[in-house]
């Protein structure tokens, strides 16, 4: 053990002592992250333009508008049908919601009304705009139900009753409140700087613990491993020792990306315990990753070659680079064989959704699911003799 | 202090060691001498553990290196062909990392990687990284990786590969000092003026067997011409080879139709030097160039094998 503790603090030392190291490993993703994920960056300048088409004109649409004018979270303004449609072409606005003629009878009839939300295909926060129509839809209901009721019992205006509750349940602040805080984060989150910042991360961790795991192949090449053999060493010591400087040297940069994506850039991670495991299971996939690719070929300069054509293949499929909901049903489905969307499932889940180390069970299982291929395949092909 | 008995190696159906059998004393300075590709490395990668072999048996200090190599790494010191080392760390970085990779610990470790600096000479270099190292310097210290545990049998293979005279003077010099300290030590080289400076006894091997094995005044007894005189000549031709072999003295004539070179083991080569160029002569071939080579591990091994150690 005594020796394989020598060898894991041997690599750290080797690569923490050159310059190039903490370009590679801090720098770049630090950068990429600050461009790509500012992109997508904006506060409320980037909230998106929705124009609403009301061709019902009642109260009742009305007060619809007014109820997701009030959310604050998108840029509502008022056309026609026409306007809308042309300026939707022009890609002057996100998206538009029409909302059909007779939304006041159907409500009142207890019918589904007719609604239209059209968007962009691009546009990651849609499910989050119509989770809010939605929620409005459901304080008109209750109101025009409240209101029937009302004034079949006391014989009041039903309209004056429905004015009435309407504009209550428009100024009030429960639960439902609440729980457009949560989405409005998720929209911000999920396209934003943490997406990229995990992203960036676990694409700077995977090439360092490429470079990392090609010391195996360059100490075959220039005779290290032969001498390593002939000491007293054993191969599960090696093995042990370099293991252990793999995974300590992605856990340093790990750790170090993001602190400084939370300080920098304000990223919030999560719940610390299932971040330890979520990026504990990513890293020893990455690891098993690095050795499949040196198993595979001969040279350090192969090991490049095609193990960045690897990662950087791997990440476009698994949503690295783009967020998933822009690339066609078939891509999603493809990106659920890459680690990398495990990754970023496991993130998405920590760091928006709140989740604990129960929710992020699914991303890690098959994170090591990974690991266990890629290690099982790697190790048997080192060679040492 | 090492028996090497019968020992095979294959790769298919290419067999690399053939019988492989000798023995070393402790304290022993032991040459294994070869061309390249003769089977000196797969000899000594198989006597250090790295690869196993087919058949036979490496005992060192009477353990078998099949049964017990780790007990058996311990007691050797390996200075492979390569620089082994890791260019952008220190020397002393690199001593003493090989050093805990011994068993070394802490103070100790450090302790001797002074005393190995010091030994090779480049103390004053110790924080400096390896790739800033001459040729010379890193072979140097390749040497010392392999005595930081202080072996009791220091392996050595071709340390002097590809570097200027000075510095292989000074590996020599820094072998031979160890060896006169007690240390037993295996140097395989194609060099033949190496192995006999530093060697007591030697074993030439070639196509993976021991061809030739003793001391090296046996050696040079067994050759049964004496010494070598090589012509250089115009108009080659089998009637004047065949004329010269009649001669007195002369036990063999080695040539090849591609050059022009005769090589003929004679005895007293000086008093059969006048005759065999006039007999050149007058058989019609032009003398370009004579020379007379000593009896020596080259021409035992041209002897034995037809053909000289570096081709």
């Amino acid at each position: 053990m005594r020796r394989a503790i020598a060898v894991a603090l041997f690599e750290l030392k080797r690569i923490f002592q050159k310059p190039q190291s903490y370009l590679l490993m801090f720098g770049m993703p630090v950068l990429f992250t600050f461009l790509f994920g500012g992109l997508f960056t904006g506060g409320s300048e980037a909230r998106p333009n929705i124009i609403v088409v009301d061709n019902d004109h009642t109260n009742l649409s009305d007060a619809l508008i007014g109820e997701l004018k009030n959310q604050n979270i998108m840029k509502v303004s008022m056309e026609n049908s026409a306007q809308a449609m042309e300026l939707f072409k022009d890609q002057k606005v996100t998206g538009y919601i029409r909302i059909e003629a007779g939304l006041e009878e159907k409500l009142m009839a207890n019918e589904t009304p007719g609604i239209t939300f059209v968007h962009s295909p691009s546009f990651t926060g849609a499910s989050m705009i119509e989770e809010l129509i939605n929620e409005s839809m459901l304080k008109l209901m209750v109101g025009t139900t409240a209101s029937s009721t009302y004034s079949e019992r006391t014989g009041n205006d039903r309209q004056v009753v429905q004015e009435d509750i309407i504009s209550k349940l428009a100024s009030s602040e429960s639960a439902i409140e609440t729980v457009d805080v949560t989405k409005s984060k998720e929209l911000e989150s999920m396209d934003n700087i943490t997406a990229r910042s995990a992203g960036f991360t676990i694409m700077f961790v995977m090439i360092t613990m490429l470079l990392s795991t090609g010391v195996i192949l360059e100490a075959r090449q220039t005779g290290v491993w032969y001498r390593l053999m002939s000491t007293p060493t054993s191969r599960m010591e090696l093995l042990l020792g370099y293991l252990l400087s793999f995974f300590l040297i992605g856990w340093i940069q790990f750790g170090i990306l993001m602190l400084i994506s939370r300080f920098a850039f304000g990223v919030y991670w999560g719940d610390l315990l299932a971040n330890i495991i979520l990026v504990s299971s990513i890293l020893l996939c990455t690891i098993g990753l690095g050795l499949f690719v040196a198993g595979l070929v001969k040279t350090t300069d192969q090991q490049a070659v095609f193990g960045n054509l690897i990662i950087v293949s791997t990440c476009m499929l698994g949503g690295v680079y783009w967020p998933l909901e822009v690339v066609p049903d078939i891509m999603k489905q493809i990106a659920k064989f890459v680690p990398q969307y495990w990754g970023l499932e496991g993130f998405a889940e920590l760091a928006v959704r709140g989740g604990t180390l129960i929710d992020v069970i699914v991303p890690v299982g098959i994170l090591l699911a990974f690991t266990a291929v890629f290690l099982v395949v790697g190790m048997t092909r080192i060679r040492f003799e | 202090m090492l028996e090497v008995k019968d020992l095979k190696k294959s790769y298919g159906k290419k067999a690399v060691v053939k019988n492989v059998s000798f023995t070393i004393e402790k304290g022993e300075s032991f040459g294994l001498l070869g061309p390249n590709g003769a089977g000196k490395s797969t000899t000594i990668s198989m006597i250090c553990g790295l690869i196993p072999y087919d058949h036979g048996e490496v005992l060192v200090s009477n353990h078998s290196v099949k049964k017990s190599p780790m007990l058996i790494k311990q007691k050797i010191g390996v200075v492979p062909q390569e620089i082994a080392l890791y260019p952008t760390m220190s020397a002393k970085d690199n001593l003493l990392f090989w050093g805990k990779m011994y068993g070394l610990t802490g103070s100790v470790a450090k302790k001797r990687a002074e005393e190995v600096l010091e030994f090779v000479g480049l103390k004053d270099r110790a924080k400096d990284r390896i790739e800033t190292f001459s040729g010379g310097m890193k072979r140097r210290i390749n040497i010392g990786a392999a005595l930081m545990h202080e072996p009791e049998l220091l392996i050595m293979d071709e340390p002097t590969v590809g570097i200027d005279p000075q510095s292989r003077n000074h590996i020599l010099e820094t072998v031979k000092r160890l060896n006169e300290k007690g240390m037993t030590i295996i140097y395989t080289s194609h060099y033949m003026e190496e192995v006999e400076y530093l060697c007591n006894r030697v074993g030439i091997i070639d196509d993976g067997e021991v061809i030739a094995l003793g001391s090296q005044a046996e050696l040079c007894n067994r050759l049964a011409g004496g010494s070598v005189i090589q012509l250089i000549v115009e108009n080659k031709s089998d009637e004047a080879i065949d004329a010269i072999k009649q001669l007195e003295n002369v036990s063999q004539i080695l040539h090849t139709d591609e050059t022009n070179q005769l090589e003929v083991f004679v005895k007293n080569p000086h008093d059969r030097l006048g005759e065999i160029v006039s007999t050149a002569v007058h058989q019609g071939m032009k003398i370009v160039s004579v020379d007379i080579k000593e009896p020596n591990l080259e021409t035992l091994f041209l002897q034995l094998t037809g053909r000289s150690l570096r081709d």
